[in-house]
């Protein structure tokens, strides 16, 4: 047996404030007697007490904050899903491309492959320098050049890093 | 790197430039400001207490409110009436805080320090009983908890309690009886005569 026909007397009593100092003799004599409405009126009050102490410390942000946040995430999901078709077919586009860029090539006859490889080689520039070269760059180019490289090089990433934070 | 922004850091300019935002853009959600104040204005209390003792966690209820009511907009679903409409908050409530605990969000019962309790007269006793619940509902499986929650702290009825729980509205009565039974006994055993009792016996 899990109930008692006294079970919604004694919950309105505890939801109205009148549980335990403002109840008749009658309902306290079968809270008393009864295991099932003591037990009932014990856990209630606990959880009813608690409830006004949650209630009393929660802390929640305004109505207008919570709308505009939504609304804001919303519109930044919509966008996200709208560019989602147009990232696809850049991949797709690229891919098909590259597999062209590579049945093309493979196509080719081997020898006309190594005479455009030897043509590649010999067009590439030679990077060896010492560092008599080096020291003579840096001598032809004036001061200011290097201290505006340099802050760029420091403040660049510190600009990134706010600009990301603000958004 | 995106900094994640509380709620309760929000700027007077940074609500200027979301109002700006909003106005000019068609609307999102079913639901205009107007009805989302009053509904809000109307259930977000209750939602915040009741995602805070199911997760045992403050902080995560305020993370989860903001997510509730988010998913609740976005749902776009047309409820009959304000009880449908707040049932609907506590399901998506309970379903979140259910992902919390699968992910491992687990809240850790924040313990009062002594001479807090020490603290006078009735000030101590109330902490005192809010410490015991709090220790008997962690020891609760959350569906019990959010069971006794919802039927004594919200007076939600048998069928409201189903609907956002996810059980059927036949088992809720001997669901919560179980639930009824089984924190009631651990307050027994929270009681400081009980605590005291059981630790001679380890002694």
């Amino acid at each position: 047996m899990c109930e008692c026909d006294r079970e919604q007397d004694v919950l309105d009593a505890i939801a109205a404030g009148r549980w335990p100092e403002r109840c008749d003799d009658e309902l306290h004599a079968h809270v008393s007697s009864c295991a099932i409405c003591s037990e009932l009126s014990e856990v209630t009050s606990a959880v009813v007490d608690d409830r006004e102490t949650a209630w009393s410390e929660a802390d929640i942000p305004s109505a207008g904050i919570v709308w505009w946040r939504a609304q804001l995430r919303a519109r930044e999901e919509a966008a996200r899903a709208a560019g989602r078709p147009v990232a696809f077919i850049q991949g797709v586009a690229a891919s098909v491309a590259l597999w062209l860029i590579v049945s093309l090539v493979r196509a080719l006859p081997a020898d006309y492959l190594a005479e455009w490889r030897t043509w590649i080689v010999s067009a590439l520039p030679s990077f060896s320098f010492t560092m008599a070269d080096v020291a003579r760059v840096t001598a032809a180019v004036p001061l200011v050049v290097f201290v505006i490289i340099g802050a760029w090089v420091v403040l660049a990433p510190v600009a990134i890093y706010f600009a990301a934070a603000d958004e | 790197m995106r900094r994640r922004l509380n709620m309760r850091d929000v700027t007077l300019s940074e609500i200027e430039q979301l109002r700006a935002e909003a106005g000019t853009a068609d609307a999102v959600f079913e639901m205009d400001e107007a009805a989302f104040r009053a509904l809000y204005d109307r259930t977000a209390r209750a939602l915040w207490g009741y995602l805070a003792r199911i997760t045992g966690s403050g902080d995560v209820a305020d993370d989860l409110l903001q997510e509730t009511y988010y998913r609740f907009l976005r749902s776009r679903s047309t409820y009959e009436n304000d009880a449908h409409r707040r049932n609907a908050l506590f399901r998506i409530a309970t379903n979140l805080a259910h992902d919390c605990r699968r992910r491992g969000i687990r809240a850790q019962l924040v313990a009062i320090p002594d001479d807090e309790l020490m603290a006078t007269g009735d000030v101590a006793a109330e902490t005192e009983r809010r410490e015991e619940l709090a220790r008997a509902m962690s020891h609760l499986r959350p569906r019990e908890r959010a069971m006794l929650w919802l039927a004594y702290a919200q007076g939600s009825t048998h069928r409201d309690i189903a609907s956002i729980v996810g059980v059927k509205a036949a088992s809720v009565r001997l669901l919560l009886f179980r639930a009824r039974h089984k924190l009631a006994e651990l307050l027994r055993n929270e009681r400081p005569g009980h605590r005291m009792k059981a630790g001679r016996h380890h002694v």
